[in-house]
């Protein structure tokens, strides 16, 4: 039967909670899916971490995109909070610029700024009688050559940002200081968090303890153009100077980028894996994870709604099946149901073209990807030739746009997307009988 | 109305039928707040439609009006990250429209590749933004560029990617385009000749003499087969359906040998196709493709010409993905068996490159149209028809990439090389004719475009008889240029034939059928007579609406011919003195409880 007017205010209804919005803890949408997952609550184990570290710590979390890590970050805030933490949240992208290399000196001013702004949001106040863009004056002040507009700056907090972020000129003077005195910018700010931190336990006598969350970290990857210096950054960042990464008296959680694991497979990276849904040997299904993405729709559309828009389980399945474990994958292919609906409950042939309509988000591939994305599901593993920061970056890309996964039930693995596994496998099929027949050619002409 | 006019109305009707253009309405109906929509059309003539067809749609809902932000220069794309963080005075707009449509091979080399730098320094920027945006712009956000824009955000900006609300590929054909063959692999020649196709008649009659005998059973399947191509050749596929249905029951029960039964399935495959009945297509062309593939293997040609058909099928059914494996593979096998320049190939080129086509990697398509022409241009020399078959694809794909000037010498070239190898009068020189005055049309040489309808039509009519589907669609195309050329009293008998042809090749109930219902309901409701006109449009939608319901796939017409209805509804309703209420009254009895969704 045709869609009613009322059908459609149910389906607008359906289509705008169907956000990708992090989920602000306590929302009624949300499905423990990690927690129920083989290797446990990852925000568990980060609160654990801090529970066991008296002083401070220091812990790296990663996912990829629409992993759903904004969410989990919100649910340790909330976690800490309920355990009376103070949690103070900052996102590193007001701060720095994810296209241009960093250091380790530019980070750590950055996190102390990041710091003292999220104070002053929350607390409503600047603690200490100054905040850290002050004390950045005095050092800059003394240590770099600036003009009159440059020191103008620092009267203007906002501009000050900006100029350190996406400044040519400003910025490099500040990055050689830096440099140059690396001992020294750690010693300032490190002084700064301790006076902020008394200052803080002044207010707060019954707190358990600081935690700074510093996001989105992750998405420093550089352009096309600087890919390759901003990776290696990244990675000497994190190899040579991770030490220093270290606050004292207060608990940091990082997002790194994810690639990170795969050059440095020691590094201690708390990593969100895909929802498993199939087994690693045989690719047999996983009732647990699937069942956990069913309760993701559920959730999203209520009991009432799940049973009008699909009719029974079956259908919701089928995009379940293909949205790799993914939630941001599933609330597209969700979304595209709902805008494709022709009459309620959904009809196959409908669910059928949503999950083409997403299908082509992910094509089209060229030859060459396609064979190295077969090379993968064939394996279960990220296969690339070297640690180049272009292959490292080419398979971060296809890790962050779902074409590869990253998998977890006991040990870590990756495999292809379902929507696109039976393309590429039929690509390199093609290609490998080419490449016999080459073979034998060359072999009869010699 | 212009012709100029008509051709924008025809585009309008074109754009509403298009399944993604209705999921696109319908994102602007749900979505309230920050949505990042990519629009991927072929050339900017589809943008602009685009563009004014929503602002339409947006304004008769009462939404306002689209802000407009300029890309006509590289500078322009590079500034839109600057523009897009924390823009002001947006409430109450519905969105902001941002279009820049630069197909391949629109502009030289050098200005694409600006182009594409541009565009790439544009979405880091918006990446790195993209946060901020969703804050602070209160509506959607849309982009509306060529097809491989979608490869660049994707890679360039994989955060803003990933923050999609939809994807809409629009790419709204002129209805009547008859496109060029695909060459199926069955006749010998490169194209079927009817000449050559069995008698069915002559078969049906030496298969009458073999029924009841026992022990005959094989043979008999093999007659009724011939049967069946006949009547396929003459698209006369009921009567295909009924004898080739007997050779498979005959087949299966005497245990034929796979290929046979496979062979078969083929043909009666072919003609469910011919008939509307996909699934059953399906089923028998996959079937075929396991009985080649157990009885002969994986590599060989006749299991190449399964995956040729089972794709061709599930081309039409709009299942590219899946099709374009089972391409790939023919292809491959095709190059295996007869190596890289056979004219085998040049097909399987030419139905690998249509796919692609489909999908919009048109720049993929390109060169395989292009080795094709080029395969069958050395196997058989210029003047081949199979070099004319060839033409007509590359010429259609310049065409859908806006290089009129460069497609209009190959659909030229093609019906010389069909006029001189067939003669003036071949079915082959109709099809390059029609194809051409499609051409000519589209470039408003009306005058120009209406001789060859006229000579198709002709050609048709002699070649097939007056009662041909093809000649149904000749007057069709006619029809249409009478119409834009306001002579709509010659032009209502051809629709009417039309009509009247399909009834009888098709039954009552046939898609196109529904179309030729649509046509006609257009001009009666053109010429004032909407109480005609209303009854034509109703059963067109009960066809559609029945294809629909029948075959799991939403038929490509759907929704064009509901709009023509409801738009006649309207009218019919403030005629009669009813007013709008009172017409949407009459509609939402006649449709039952189906309501509007535009």
């Amino acid at each position: 039967m045709p869609l009613t007017p009322e059908d459609n205010q149910f389906l607008k209804g359906l289509f705008q909670y169907l956000h990708e919005k992090p989920l602000e803890p306590g929302d009624p949408r949300y499905v423990p899916l990690y927690e129920s997952q083989p290797d446990g609550d990852p925000v568990g184990r980060l609160a654990r971490e801090i529970h066991y570290s008296e002083s401070d710590s220091r812990q790296f979390f990663s996912g990829f995109r629409g992993s759903g890590k904004s969410t989990q970050l919100l649910r340790l805030k909330k976690k800490l909070d309920e355990e009376g933490y103070r949690v103070y949240y900052a996102d590193a992208l007001e701060y720095l610029n994810p296209a241009l290399p960093i250091e380790i000196g530019q980070l750590l001013m950055l996190l102390a700024g990041a710091f003292s702004d999220a104070v002053q949001r929350e607390e409503g106040f600047s603690l200490a009688g100054e905040s850290y863009w002050t004390r950045l004056k005095n050092f800059a002040s003394a240590n770099v050559e600036l003009d009159s507009v440059e020191l103008g700056l620092f009267s203007d907090v906002a501009k000050l940002k900006l100029a350190i972020r996406d400044g040519d000129s400003f910025r490099q003077k500040l990055q050689k200081a830096l440099t140059l005195r690396p001992y020294e910018i750690d010693a300032q700010v490190k002084r700064f968090f301790e006076d902020y931190v008394k200052k803080l336990r002044e207010i707060h006598p019954g707190a358990a303890g600081i935690v700074f969350l510093f996001d989105n970290l992750e998405q420093l990857r550089g352009s096309l153009a600087s890919e390759r210096e901003v990776i290696g950054s990244v990675q000497t960042l994190f190899s040579t100077h991770i030490e220093r990464l270290a606050i004292p008296y207060v608990h940091v959680v990082y997002t790194v980028p994810p690639w990170l694991k795969l050059l440095m497979s020691a590094a201690p990276v708390e990593i969100l894996p895909s929802i498993t849904q199939w087994k690693k040997e045989d690719r047999s299904p996983v009732g647990k994870g699937n069942g956990c993405l069913r309760e993701v729709i559920e959730g999203r559309f209520g009991q009432e709604g799940f049973v009008r828009f699909f009719g029974d389980d079956a259908r919701a399945d089928e995009l379940v099946k293909v949205c790799g474990g993914n939630l941001r994958d599933l609330i597209q292919l969700l979304r595209q149901a709902i805008l494709r609906v022709g009459s309620l409950p959904i009809p196959e042939q409908d669910i059928q073209a949503s999950i083409r309509a997403v299908r082509n988000h992910f094509l089209p591939l060229s030859t060459k990807d396609a064979l190295w994305l077969a090379e993968i599901a064939e394996k279960r593993d990220a296969v690339y030739e070297d640690s180049d920061p272009e292959t490292i970056a080419r398979i971060s890309l296809y890790l962050d746009s779902h074409h590869v996964l990253f998998l977890r039930n006991g040990d870590d693995w990756y495999d292809v997307h379902p929507l696109i596994r039976e393309y590429v496998a039929e690509i390199a099929a093609g290609e490998a009988k080419k490449a016999e027949k080459r073979e034998a050619e060359k072999a009869s002409s010699e | 109305m212009s012709a100029l006019g008509e051709r924008e109305g025809a585009l309008r009707a074109a754009l509403a039928a298009e399944q993604d253009w209705q999921v696109l309405l319908r994102h602007f109906d749900f979505n309230e707040g920050f949505a990042f929509v990519l629009i991927l059309v072929e050339s900017a003539e589809n943008g602009a439609l685009c563009r004014e067809a929503l602002q339409d749609y947006l304004r008769e809902r009462g939404r306002g009006l689209l802000r407009i932000i300029a890309t006509n220069t590289t500078e322009d794309v590079q500034s839109l990250p600057y523009l897009l963080h924390k823009p002001k005075g947006l409430e109450g707009l519905p969105a902001i429209w941002i279009e820049s449509v630069i197909p391949e091979g629109s502009v030289s080399p050098e200005e694409f590749q600006e182009w594409r730098k541009a565009w790439r320094v544009c979405f880091a920027g918006l990446n790195r933004v993209r946060n901020t945006m969703q804050r602070t712009i209160p509506c959607a956000l849309v982009f509306v560029t060529a097809p491989w824009m979608q490869e660049l955000i994707r890679n360039i900006a994989p955060d803003f990617w990933s923050i999609r609300s939809t994807v809409a590929r629009i790419s709204p054909r002129l209805a009547g385009r008859e496109p060029a063959d695909l060459a199926e692999r069955v006749f010998s020649g490169p194209r079927s000749d009817p000449s050559l196709a069995p008698d069915p008649e002559f078969a049906e009659r030496e298969a009458d003499k073999l029924r009841g005998k026992p022990g005959q059973e094989l043979a008999l399947a093999r007659i009724l087969q011939r049967a069946g191509q006949g009547f396929l050749s003459r698209a006369e596929q009921k009567q295909a359906i009924r004898v080739l249905e007997e050779a498979q029951q005959l087949q299966v029960e005497a245990s034929a040998p796979p290929v046979d039964l496979a062979s078969t399935k083929t043909f009666l495959g072919r003609a469910f196709k011919m008939d509307g009945q996909w699934r059953q297509a399906e089923t028998c062309f996959r079937a075929a493709l396991e009985l080649d593939r157990s009885a002969l293997g994986e590599d060989h040609p006749a299991t190449a010409n399964d995956m040729n058909d089972l794709a061709g099928l599930l081309r039409a059914t709009n299942r590219l993905a899946e099709a374009e494996p089972l391409y790939r593979r023919a292809l491959a096998i095709g190059e295996k068996s007869y190596g890289p320049d056979h004219p085998t190939v040049a097909t399987d080129l030419n139905n690998l490159a249509g796919l692609l086509q489909d999908t919009n990697r048109l720049a993929e398509a390109e060169p395989l149209y292009r080795r094709a022409l080029a395969i069958d241009e050395k196997s058989y020399g210029p003047d081949h028809p199979s070099v004319a078959r060839d033409l007509n694809n590359l010429a259609g794909l310049l065409e859908a990439t806006n290089r009129l000037a460069e497609a209009e010498p190959l659909f030229r070239r093609a019906l010389e090389i069909d006029e001189k190898s067939h003669g003036p009068d071949h079915p082959a020189a109709a099809t390059d004719l029609n194809n051409l005055a499609v051409l000519l049309q589209a470039t408003n040489r009306l005058a120009e475009a209406e001789p060859l309808y006229r000579r198709a039509l002709a050609i048709d009519e002699s070649s097939y008889g007056p009662g041909h589907p093809s000649v149904a669609i000749r007057l069709n195309n006619l029809a249409g240029l009478l119409e834009a050329t306001n002579r709509l009293a010659e032009a209502e008998p051809l629709y009417r034939r039309a009509l009247e042809i399909d009834e009888k090749s098709y039954g009552p109930d046939h898609p196109s059928v529904a179309i030729r219902l649509n046509n006609l309901a257009g001009l009666l409701q053109d010429t004032n007579r909407l109480a005609e006109a209303e009854p034509f449009y109703r059963r067109a939608l009960a066809i559609l609406d029945a294809f629909t319901a029948k075959t799991g796939y939403s038929h490509p017409n759907l929704e064009t011919v509901r709009g023509n209805y409801r738009r006649c509804l309207e009218k019919l309703g403030r005629q009669r003195g009813k007013g709008l209420k009172g017409a949407l009254a009459s509609l939402k009895k006649i449709l039952g409880s189906e309501g509007s969704s535009d």
